[in-house]
């Protein structure tokens, strides 16, 4: 078609062009004539002309058919030109076609164009596609059929075979090839083929029939098989022959058999076992029961509701609200086991134990429940019995604890009764108890019995009711049924609702000490051994009851016992404390002898000091008639008191009368019996603590060493007493040297608190002897806020000593009054022998006498060196004066003089100065020699004569004749001419002075008077003073160092110095002293 | 011709002083009269106040007190002649508004060159 496509479009192309051309041409070469004919008419032609037309007209008409044929193959050109570009998309389609089919599937056009090709383009692209999926699933078709393991066979509508499928043949043994054309009725065996047409014929309107049937295999005989017969019809309805599909059943029929034979074999097995064994579907209802089960109820049950069928109820198990074993199976899918009591009317109960197991479905649900069931009536009964003698067992146990467990039975009987009742069910009970003369019961303690039923029974005689009897018969009574029981007649019990009773004797070691009883308010079958055990119970409680009252006599004894040691520990305490608590031993020393000997029951008791042969002296003792002090027995007398001493252990002598050899005190005749304990520190024997007594008597163990604890109560008091005396001497010695020390002395313990202080320390901190002890001495020393500074150093200083640092410091302390005392602390640890810290011993030295005597120091210095510059000035300045020699002979010469006076009183001063140093450092000794008081002052008359007669002084002295005494005449002459000196230096010329010495009894008095100036009377207390010159203008004279050294010398000869002075009357200075020796 | 108070209890010191000022060409004012030493100063009005330190009944440096607290004659310069030592009594003067602190022993020579310091230019000479 493709191939003549083009030459059609020529075919149609020239035929256009001789269509087109041929009458254009025609029609173009008679217009042409036309014209020429219309033009010759018009205008005749010549000849020429007319050929020359002519001739035109050929060319023209061969122009034409030149141009057109140009034209024709131009166009030509130009259609196959666009035909080739037309017709590609049918040369793809034609290729595709091709390819298709081919076999090909699935193939695109690439061609997207909106024209009408582009349309059936895409319409083949969709036709494709759709080809290719129904291709794709008749492929899988044929590959199922083919692949699949049930053998398919496709027939006409008479059975003749069109195609098998691998199956067939492979299930059969057939040749696949050779099985088309057979019909299929041929490979059955007769029987199933005859079956198989008949149905065939029968199911003909049917479209699907199934039918069993044996197929003759190639080589193993007829096999059976299912076949499924499936006619095919297309969708008109027409039909297009029949599909048969088979089943091979040879593998079905054999597992068929092999069930059969399993069912078989195991309802054998379920017959054979002799439990009954039942299998229940979901419904409940019974699928198989084996052979016991049968023969149980005497019918097959199976098929019936397994609650129906096994308790005749109606309604399910777990409705009537028991537990259902196929359901508790069905709902957790796992084994239950479980022991049902079923009750029947005609014998005792049954028990049943079952065991029921699931069985599964192909999903793993349990759909049938196998249930065996096992007769364990006898089993059951015989774990009842075991639990009932293990409660039993248990109940008495816990009886025999409480009871054994419990010295006081009344708190016990509520909790053994109710253990009895537990374990008989009895709803009451209680304890009756023989008095000790054995006549009457005592109700100790009843349970469940009205108040006034209890008042009524709470004393029975013997012999009276119910226990009354069991008391006196001795044995247990137990009732069933107190309304029907003989015994029970006349007893009160029986009117109050009580129905079972039991009594019980309860016995003691040796005699019978009462009932326990319980009752039950229903009448009450007690078993065998129910008797036994309630007796058993009895015995404990016997028991128990011996055991409480033994245990109470014991207690008794033992609290006499303890008060009696308590007693004496009371006694031993307070002699103890009296002996410690005293300083004066001697004044308790017989108190506590009295206390002994009343504690030991003795009637006379007395401590004796020595040492055993050394003899005995009375310390202390309980009659008056015996002095302490006193010797009881000389050296070398052999005692009772020496040979306890000797032994070092305690004499007990019952009776006095056996022995031999001993001395005994005279007034010790009418003692029988003695106790001798002897008293030692340590190796050190003391003496011995005697107890006397006036009949036999052995005194226990106890006792005698409740003696040897007081003995060594006492030793230890005696030598502390002695050690406290020395001590105390010690201390007495320790506290005078600290009193007499001048330095404060301050001993605190580590906390600070004050042990002691002396009384120079109480002097400086200002408080009484005795009264800062105890308080804290920081705060002692604080009193407001005034020692702020010097607290917190004395805590700093504590601190340091209490670390084992020496610590000092200098400090001033602001007394009550207010006044500054400087002080110097220094702290140090006070220790024990043993290293431990006492406190912090302070010695606190008041620096006030050395403070000023630094200052006097200072003093003097300064006013030395001020009245050395004095004289100095006038020796300086004048003498630069008189070098610089403008001055006058007569003042130059008057300058000299003061010059050379000024030196003389400073040379005066320096050696004054120098006297008193001397004589206060000590250096100074006095040359001691009988006095000639009469020379001395006529050596005074020399030396202060030309002074005297310069200041017109009338001297006058005078000496009391015949003194003897002893002096340095030397000092006490240089004392005069001071005191001379004094009175012409403070003085106005013509001054009289007198100087008279006196003895008056043992003393000397020197006497130097004048009529001078006087001295203030404010200035009085100051002479003296070193460089102390009166406050006088005219009294500056002197070096004021006169009155100083005549003091020094006369305190050097034990004597004082008195002035009485008035201005402007005199002056008189007496010196008194003693006379002295050599 | 510059007048000049002398205050002091030592005759012989005040002599001295007497002599050496007023053979300077100085009017000298000497007294042994402490207690007066004030009443003499105000009475003379002089160029300056030469006081012994150590008198007795008042000391000289109340008297420079007294002639400091006094409007009239505190611009009077004061020398204080002094046995006194120590760096404290000095510090004690010039509180007082001490103008010179002279320490016993002197030379007098060196006093005079004070003096005329304190008065400024050269007194003639006699």
């Amino acid at each position: 078609m493709l191939k003549s496509l083009p030459y059609k479009t020529i075919s149609i192309l020239l035929i256009f062009a001789l269509a087109l051309i041929i009458p254009l041409a025609a029609t173009v070469a008679l217009d042409v004539s036309d014209i020429f004919s219309a033009m010759d008419d018009a205008s005749p032609m010549n000849t020429a002309q007319k050929i020359a037309y002519g001739n035109q007209k050929e060319i023209l008409f061969d122009d034409m058919i030149i141009v057109s044929m140009y034209v024709f193959v131009f166009a030509l050109i130009v259609v196959l030109y666009i035909a080739r570009k037309a017709l590609k998309p049918f040369k793809m389609m034609h290729d595709s076609m091709r390819l298709m089919a081919d076999g090909a599937g699935n193939i695109r056009l690439d061609y997207a164009s909106t024209d009408e090709i582009g349309e059936a383009a895409r319409s083949f692209n969709e036709i494709s596609r759709k080809l290719d999926t129904m291709r794709k699933a008749l492929w899988r078709q044929t590959l199922i059929s083919e692949r699949s393991s049930l053998p398919l066979v496709e027939m006409d509508d008479d059975l003749t075979i069109r195609a098998v499928n691998a199956a067939f043949p492979r299930a059969f043994g057939y040749i696949q090839d050779e099985l088309v054309g057979y019909r299929l009725v041929e490979f059955f065996s007769g029987d199933s083929a005859k079956q198989f047409r008949r149905r065939l014929v029968e199911g003909e309107s049917g479209e699907v029939m199934a039918l069993r049937a044996n197929v003759l295999t190639k080589e193993d005989g007829p096999a059976p098989v299912s076949v499924d017969v499936i006619r095919i019809v297309d969708e008109e309805g027409t039909s297009g022959g029949l599909a048969a599909y088979m089943r091979d059943l040879r593998s079905v029929s054999i597992l068929e058999e092999a069930l059969k034979l399993e069912r078989e074999n195991s309802e054998a097995i379920m017959d054979s076992t002799e439990d009954m064994v039942l299998i229940v579907d979901r419904d409940f209802s019974v699928v198989s029961a084996n052979l016991a089960m049968r023969v149980k109820y005497g019918r097959d049950i199976k098929g019936e509701p397994c609650h129906e069928a096994m308790y005749g109820r109606k309604e399910r198990c777990f409705m009537a609200g028991e537990t259902c074993t196929a359901r508790e199976v069905f709902e957790t899918g796992k084994p239950f086991r479980h022991v049902i009591e079923k009750e029947d009317p005609e014998g005792p109960t049954v028990f049943l134990d079952v065991l029921a197991y699931p069985l599964m479905d192909s999903a793993g649900e349990p759909n049938h429940v196998v249930m065996s069931m096992r007769d364990v009536t006898e089993r059951v009964s015989f774990e009842d019995e075991v639990d009932r003698k293990n409660k039993e067992l248990a109940a008495l146990n816990e009886i025999s604890g409480l009871l054994s467990r419990s010295l006081r039975t009344e708190g016990v009987y509520p909790q053994v009764i109710d253990r009895v009742c537990e374990l008989f069910t009895m709803d009451g009970g209680g304890i009756f108890l023989l008095d000790d003369m054995g006549r009457n019961l005592r109700c100790d303690y009843s349970k469940g019995l009205s108040q006034e039923f209890q008042k009524s029974i709470r004393t029975l005689g013997v012999g009276q009711d119910i226990p009354g009897k069991v008391v006196s018969s001795g044995s247990a009574l137990v009732i069933q049924d107190v309304t029907k029981d003989p015994l029970a007649e006349d007893s009160a019990f029986r009117h109050t609702g009580i129905r079972s009773f039991a009594c019980v004797p309860v016995r003691g070691k040796e005699k019978l000490i009462g009932v326990f009883f319980v009752f039950g308010l229903v009448a009450h079958h007690f078993r065998d051994g129910d008797e036994g055990i309630m007796e058993s119970i009895s015995e404990m409680m016997g028991i128990s009851v011996e055991n409480t009252r033994l245990y109470e006599r014991m207690k008794a004894i033992y609290e006499q016992d303890r008060q009696r040691r308590s007693e004496e520990r009371k006694g031993l305490l307070e002699l103890s404390s009296t002996i410690a608590s005293s300083s004066d031993l001697d004044a308790v020393l017989g108190s506590v002898m009295e206390h002994v000997r009343r504690l030991c029951w003795a009637d006379f008791a007395w401590l004796a000091l020595g040492e055993g042969k050394g003899g005995f002296v009375l310390r202390a003792c309980t009659d008056k008639s015996f002095e302490p002090g006193a010797e009881i027995y000389a050296p070398g007398t052999q005692s009772l008191e020496g040979q306890c001493i000797e032994r070092r252990e305690p004499l007990v002598v019952p009776a006095m009368g056996a022995l031999r050899n001993i001395t005994l005190e005279d007034r010790l005749a009418g003692y029988v019996a003695a106790t001798c304990i002897p008293l030692y520190v340590g190796d050190r024997s003391l003496g011995a603590l005697s107890l006397y007594y006036m009949t036999e008597v052995n005194p226990s163990e106890d006792e005698v060493h409740f003696l040897q604890t007081v003995g060594s109560v006492i030793g230890v008091a005696l030598e502390r007493s002695r050690l406290f005396e020395s001590a105390a001497i010690q201390r007495g010695m320790a506290e005078t040297v600290l009193e007499s020390i001048g330095d404060g002395v301050l001993a605190v313990d580590p906390e600070g608190v004050v042990i002691s202080m002396n009384g120079a320390a109480c002097d400086i901190f200002g408080f009484r002897h005795g009264q800062a002890v105890g308080l804290s001495a920081s705060e002692a020393i604080l009193r407001g806020n005034d020692n702020f500074e010097f607290a917190s150093m004395f805590n700093e200083a504590l601190e340091k000593s209490v670390n084992g640092e020496p610590a000092a410091f200098d400090s001033a302390f602001v007394r009550k009054d207010g006044s500054r005392v400087p002080v110097a602390f220094a702290g140090s640890p006070a220790s024990t022998s043993g290293g431990g810290l006492v406190g912090v011993v302070f010695v606190v030295r008041d620096l006030r006498t050395r403070l000023e005597i630094d200052k006097m120091k200072t003093d003097f210095v300064r006013r030395v060196s001020h009245e050395f510059r004095t004289p100095l000035t006038a020796i300086v300045g004048m003498t630069e004066m008189v070098l610089e020699g403008d001055l006058e002979p007569e003042r130059s010469s008057e300058y000299l003089e003061t010059v050379l006076s000024e030196s003389r009183r400073l040379a005066g001063m320096i050696s004054d100065v120098l006297d008193i140093a001397r004589i206060e450092s000590g250096r100074a000794e006095l040359i001691k020699t009988e006095l000639d008081f009469d020379k001395i002052l006529d050596t005074v008359r020399l030396r202060t004569e030309s002074q005297a007669s310069e200041h017109e002084a009338k001297v006058e002295m005078s000496v009391e004749s015949a003194i003897k005494a002893v002096g340095d005449a030397e000092k006490l002459r240089q004392m005069i001419g001071h005191l001379v000196q004094n009175s012409l230096t403070y003085s106005d010329k013509g001054v009289n002075i007198s100087v008279s010495v006196r003895g008056i009894a043992q003393e000397i008095s020197i006497t130097v008077k004048d009529d001078g100036w006087g001295i203030e009377p404010d200035d009085i207390g100051s002479v003296g003073e070193r460089f102390f010159r009166g406050t006088t203008p005219h009294t500056r004279k002197g070096t004021g160092l006169g009155v100083a050294i005549s003091r020094q010398i006369a305190h050097m000869h034990g004597g004082v110095v008195e002035i009485e002075s008035e201005i402007g009357k005199g002056t008189s200075v007496k010196v008194r002293m003693p006379i002295g020796r050599v | 011709m510059h007048k000049i108070v002398v205050i002091d209890d030592e005759p012989f010191i005040l002599m001295m002083v007497e002599d050496k000022l007023m053979r300077a060409g100085l009017e000298v004012v000497a007294s042994r009269e402490s207690v007066k030493a004030y009443e003499t100063v105000k009475g003379e009005m002089p160029d300056l106040v030469i006081l012994d330190w150590m008198m007795p009944e008042i000391s000289g440096i109340d008297v420079c007190r007294q002639i400091k607290g006094d409007p009239d004659t505190a611009h009077i310069p004061v020398f204080m002649l002094t046995a006194k030592g120590q760096d404290e009594d000095e510090k004690i003067g010039i509180k007082a508004g001490v103008a010179k602190y002279i320490t016993k022993p002197f030379s007098p020579k060196m006093l005079l060159d004070e003096v005329l310091l304190v008065l400024g230019g050269e007194p003639e000479k006699q």
